[in-house]
């Protein structure tokens, strides 16, 4: 079974830098535009088995997306890995605070996403 | 020792030619140059920033889409839309701006970032700034991309000459899992 991917960001290119990293290993990837959008769409997509998610964005950012992730109990333990131009420490330390389960800087290397998203992603039941 | 301003327009240009090249394109920066004034159509992206100290300025970047789309070439049979130039300069202002607070991070400066606007523009003008400003160009086989640095900065606005506790582990395409 495939394992369904989310992803969060703000541009379309980077989404669909991502799907192209993402579908050499066959990953379903379905997209989010902001925080608010990919609460909803984990909503609509409950067996989304892993998220890449972006920092910066309008709306709601990664970071707040996060944490109200974290608040659901059916999400509680969804890995998320982040992807963003930031660096800060102190917010790669937050990011861990609140689950994440990993940290690239932009401009991503599709090789090292993909690595990541095997790792991580387990197929979920819908 | 240059002036601060000198020393962040050097941290963008690297920041900015390191950033063309992951897009395997290499151009280095030539100073002083606008974009020149052609009927060609051109995205403006616009970033603002700002430190706790008060300091505060933009990142311009202008690009036709000839430029643009040699950066990030559409899928085979596919056409990069109004819309898709605008969000692929919009992204690419997005990350040549990380980097320089990368960079500045090093040197101990905090910068906070807005989310790019962009615009679609004939014959773009531009108005000055009332801080210091420079334009920079990098040609590339199918025209040029500018892009200017806007700054005001306070007293308050060092930069150190050692490594900050503030410099980020990772660097730009690096990975860290937990």
């Amino acid at each position: 079974m495939a394992s369904k991917v989310l992803v969060v960001d703000d541009s379309m290119m980077v989404r669909q830098q991502v799907k192209r990293a993402l579908a050499a290993a066959e990953f379903t990837v379905v997209e989010a535009q902001d925080g608010v959008d990919a609460l909803e769409k984990l909503t609509a997509n409950p067996d989304v088995s892993l998220v890449v998610c972006d920092v910066n964005m309008p709306r709601m950012g990664g970071m707040d997306f996060l944490e109200a992730l974290r608040k659901l109990p059916q999400f509680a333990a969804l890995p998320v890995v982040m992807l963003t131009t930031e660096a800060q420490p102190e917010l790669v330390a937050k990011a861990k605070t609140f689950g994440a389960k990993g940290w690239i800087i932009k401009p991503f290397k599709p090789e090292l996403l993909l690595a990541a998203a095997k790792k991580l992603a387990t197929p979920q039941a819908a | 020792m240059s002036s601060v301003f000198a020393q962040v327009e050097d941290m963008l240009a690297a920041g900015a030619e390191d950033l063309f090249a992951c897009y395997g394109t290499s151009s280095t920066a030539v100073r002083n140059q606008h974009p020149a004034e052609t009927d060609e159509e051109k995205v403006v992206a616009t970033i603002g920033w700002a430190c706790e100290d008060g300091s505060r300025g933009n990142l311009l970047m202008v690009a036709p889409r000839s430029v643009i789309e040699h950066l990030q070439p559409p899928e085979e049979g596919m056409v990069l839309t109004n819309a898709d130039i605008c969000d692929v300069l919009g992204e690419f202002s997005n990350m040549l701006l990380g980097r320089l607070k990368n960079m500045l991070l090093q040197k101990g400066v905090a910068l906070m970032l807005s989310t790019p606007t962009t615009v679609l523009v004939k014959e773009p003008w531009f108005s000055t700034p009332l801080g210091r400003w420079s334009w920079m160009a990098f040609d590339m086989s199918v025209g040029s991309a500018h892009v200017r640095l806007d700054a005001t900065f306070t007293e308050e606005f060092v930069l150190s000459e050692e490594r900050s506790a503030l410099a980020p582990e990772l660097a730009e395409g690096e990975m860290m899992l937990f």
